[in-house]
């Protein structure tokens, strides 16, 4: 036998004979993510508990064949793509263990997809804050990978700000906590560090969160303007005003034409861009914020401003955002949907340039924009099959990524680096940056054998680190 | 080892002027032991030739901010070549008011930082105490942390990005300035908390919150400290959400001269937000604490609020005498439970709580009122009390205590198999080992 199947077999033994997957029709399911990137994985392992991901991570390590641990495969920026590693697909472990309604804490496995705990939770009137786009697919232990936001994160914070404690395999195979179930941490914040890692330092197996008290009341304001400008104007005429609202979400023309076509959202005719604001909280404090809300808004020439209280009201207010990112494929074949964040006050300038750049390389760019933070997502709209547009959409990408570092922004809001911005890191960070993080991967002892080849380019020169 | 003074003076810092060079060190004492030299850079530059030089001449350093968590952790266990002040360190570097960050230097004290964002109706919402000395750099490598953690989250939530000097006097950031970000590793977390250990803080970057239109701030009374406990806990599974909710025991209103009538259990809580909301917020509290028989209820007006707070807040850390402080941090619902147990065998007026409803944790006093044998009744009491956090899954960390409890107990706790994986994390980032050498868990 050769070593592949060795290692087959071996991983057989831990997990049994239909949680390990090697034939290319099996795989391939495998092989792509949410990203643009795709690539075969040597082989499919689906553990059932932490011990067999231990067990897991001790054979590959025998072999000498590093592990790329996997939830959902949501994710954007090719966190999962496997480049022939073995993947550790942690579907099967979708346990909640604990939900501990007094402290507000639940205990759940990485497989738990996000809004089930939520639904789990809601009877003792409870939430999970973050609310990444997926949520109805991708799992905890993604998000922690990621450190995934959401719409909803301008106010209550990422997934970092929401998880309390892991427990984690390392690369030599030993189980630990980092954190636990209190608010403070003993020692070095290694949970912080190990959230956003996108799987390059641990692997997590359990994780313990927090969660919050569902607000006693939402409310929904729909603002619509003629002028990208001017609602740019009015998300920062928001924020100065003292309001911090659950969410800030903002679309351009080309979205709001796509979703009007799709979900028939009933935005009016000649709208440049759309503003949803939601605020919740008590009832008399959503009403008062809405209200200077709408006040704000009305100081930049909205064409039109709806609110909602009621459940099925609201819902048709978001539908529009909701449906966007699929409906961008009624106006091209594919898109690329950029993430980067940048200073408040600076979007008015920045969605300027990137119009520019629409024009410059002749391609669509749909705006999409968590404006509450900053953060933004620009698709760019093209053809695959059509290599000379992928190409210029690409470098559209990273012209994006430079622009919001130039701004004063980062390169990922909330998708990670992964594969899609390695690349651009040095944009970010020098050297010593980068061998600072470098060495974090020595402290846990991974070196490689952990999702190789993410978030650092390739080549860099932190990699000396590793003598 | 070790050069001698003047030395290790020349070497480190020809490129510092003299002035910024002190023999006078007498300040700069850690649990007994003097530095060398102290020195005040006034730029990032100089914090690097410092480092660089200490690398090279294995000279231990100690960053010093205002000095008011220096008492944290073990002893020394190196050599204190340098005190690092860096106090001169305080510009802010950007205030983007629109944006609601900031980025400081690590030395600018917290009320120097609150007293700017005043003027803008923003705060960064890290209380510590002492807050005119405690310098940003101190408190977030101590952890320190204040009641607006209660609605803000810990130091970490609120810190976006970081630059630190470390071995060999490399320059590292990590983060960034904007509220949103995933790229690269959250390096800035091994530095909050870290006591130093891995490198010298110099400039932080934080998101900022608008202040609430209006506060009310109530007190409430109540025959016993259960029921003042278990009210803030009732508050906190509502959606009331205060900025700040603490419960405090009868030694605290009497020590801190908070002059509130002589009772068993207090409540203190803050809320902020819009006038009608307020109203509603400070009905449902009133009800909530009418539960558990309160017996008295007193709004604080503006002065007064500012005043109330900071004795709370201050408690004991400026007392001429450093008696013995803990921070316990368990379960929501084990405080009480705790204090309980910790009572039993003790005479009133040994321990006292002041603790954080909702959040899970508490501080803990020691006075030494009446009592012979002191250190050794407050070793025993730390050692029981550190046994019932840890079971509970909890932990419990000495923030200050004389040396003589300190070398019997340690400040920290056992931290379990991730020390390990911090020992690592020193070799890698501190490999000449001289920032605070020994001071930090594990003796790291």
């Amino acid at each position: 036998m050769n070593s592949i199947q060795n290692l087959i077999s071996d991983l057989k033994s831990v997990v049994g004979d239909n949680h390990v997957l090697h034939d290319d029709s099996d795989l391939i399911v495998y092989e792509y993510d949410g990203s643009i990137d795709k690539s075969l994985p040597r082989a499919v392992v689906l553990p059932a508990t932490t011990k067999e991901v231990s067990d897991i991570v001790n054979i590959a390590s025998g072999y000498g064949v590093p592990v790329v641990a996997r939830g959902a495969g949501t994710g954007l920026s090719g966190g999962a793509i496997s480049h022939g590693s073995l993947v550790i697909a942690l579907t099967r472990m979708t346990r909640i263990l604990d939900i501990n309604p007094q402290n507000k804490v639940a205990i759940v496995e990485p497989g738990v997809v996000n809004l089930d705990l939520s639904h789990a939770v809601e009877g003792h009137g409870l939430y999970y804050a973050p609310d990444p786009s997926s949520q109805k697919v991708c799992t905890i232990g993604g998000n922690v990978a990621e450190n995934s936001g959401g719409p909803h994160c301008l106010a209550y914070g990422v997934t970092t700000n929401h998880v309390l404690g892991v427990e984690v395999v390392t690369a030599d195979g030993a189980i630990q906590w980092l954190g636990g179930s209190t608010r403070e941490v003993l020692g070095m914040d290694l949970r912080g560090v190990v959230i956003g890692s996108e799987g390059t330092l641990a692997i997590v197996t359990k994780i313990a969160v927090r969660l919050l008290p569902k607000p006693e009341a939402v409310k929904t304001l729909l603002a619509v303007f003629k002028e990208l400008d001017d609602a740019s104007a009015a998300v920062s005429g928001i924020i100065g005003s003292g309001i911090v609202p659950a969410a800030i979400e903002m679309m351009d023309d080309l979205c709001i034409e796509a979703a009007e076509a799709a979900v028939h959202a009933g935005y009016p005719e000649g709208a440049g861009a759309v503003l949803l604001v939601e605020v919740d909280g008590l009832r008399e404090s959503v009403e008062e914020e809405v209200d200077e809300v709408d006040r704000v808004c009305r100081q930049f020439n909205p064409m039109e401003i709806v609110t909602a209280t009621d459940p099925k009201q609201r819902e048709r207010l978001w539908a529009g955002r909701k449906g966007v990112l699929g409906a961008l494929g009624r106006l091209a074949p594919n898109y690329y949907l950029v993430d980067g964040t940048i200073p408040r006050t600076k979007l008015v300038p920045v969605l300027a340039e990137i119009r520019k750049m629409s024009k410059e390389y002749n391609l669509p760019i749909a705006n999409l924009l968590h404006a509450g933070d900053g953060n933004l997502h620009p698709s760019v709209l093209f053809d695959e099959r059509d290599s000379d547009q992928k190409q210029r959409a690409l470098e559209i990408g990273g012209k994006i990524l430079k622009l919001c570092v130039e701004a004063g922004g980062v390169l990922s809001g909330e998708h990670g680096i992964g594969l899609e911005k390695q690349e651009y890191f040095s944009l970010m960070f020098d050297d010593n940056d980068m061998e600072a993080m470098a060495r974090l991967k020595l402290a846990f002892s991974t070196k490689d054998s952990f999702n190789p080849g993410k978030i650092f380019p390739s080549g860099a020169s932190c990699v000396d680190v590793y003598r | 080892m070790l050069n001698d003074n003047s030395d290790a003076k020349q070497r480190s810092l020809e490129s510092i002027e003299a002035q910024r060079v002190t023999n006078d060190v007498a300040k700069y004492c850690v649990d007994g032991v003097e530095p060398q030299i102290g020195v005040s850079p006034i730029s990032v530059d100089e914090i690097v030739t410092v480092v660089k030089t200490a690398s090279e001449e294995s000279l231990g350093i100690v960053p010093f901010g205002g000095g008011t968590r220096i008492c944290l952790g073990n002893p020394l266990s190196g050599s204190y070549g340098i005190a690092l002040n860096m106090r001169s360190m305080n510009r802010i570097v950007t205030h983007n008011a629109g944006d609601l960050t900031a980025t400081v230097e690590s030395g600018i004290t917290l009320k120097e930082l609150s007293d700017v964002l005043y003027d803008h109706g923003q705060f960064l919402a890290l209380d510590a105490p002492l807050l005119s000395k405690a310098t940003i750099g101190g408190t977030l490598a101590a952890g320190a942390i204040g009641p607006l953690k209660w609605q803000f989250g810990s130091p970490r939530d609120l810190v976006v990005g970081m630059q630190v000097v470390q071995s060999h006097g490399k320059l590292v950031k990590s983060g960034g300035r904007v509220v949103k970000n995933v790229s690269g590793y959250d390096m800035a977390r091994l530095h909050i908390g870290g006591l130093g250990s891995l490198g010298v803080i110099t400039e932080v970057s934080f998101k900022l919150s608008p202040l609430p239109q209006v506060q009310k701030n109530l007190v409430i009374t109540f025959k016993q400290l259960e029921h003042s406990i278990s009210s803030g806990l009732d508050i906190a599974n509502t959606e009331i959400m205060p900025l700040s909710m603490m419960s405090f025991d009868r030694t605290v209103n009497h020590t801190a001269g908070l002059g509130l009538s002589t009772s068993e259990g207090y409540l203190a809580i803050r809320l902020g937000g819009r006038p009608r909301t307020l109203n509603r917020q400070l009905q449902e509290c009133i009800k909530i604490c009418e539960n558990y028989e309160a017996v008295e209820f007193l709004e604080l007006d503006e002065q007064a609020t500012y005043t109330f707070w900071r004795l709370l807040v201050d408690y004991k850390w400026e007392s001429e005498v450093e008696n013995p402080i803990a921070r316990i941090s368990v379960a929501p619902d084990q405080i009480y439970p705790m204090i309980k147990n910790m009572l039993v065998q003790d005479k009133p007026d040994f321990l006292s709580f002041l603790t954080e409803p909702g959040y899970g944790s508490m501080i803990v006093h020691w006075s030494d009122e009446g009592y012979d044998d002191f250190e050794e009744a407050v070793i025993i009491s730390m050692e029981k009390s550190r046994d019932m956090a840890v079971n509970l899954g909890g932990h419990f960390i000495i923030e200050r205590a004389p040396e003589n409890i300190k070398s019997n107990l340690d400040p920290w706790g056992k931290v379990g198999g991730s020390i390990e994986i911090m020992r690592r994390m020193k070799q890698e980032y501190d490999p000449a080992n001289i920032f605070n050498v020994g001071r930090f868990v594990g003796g790291i």
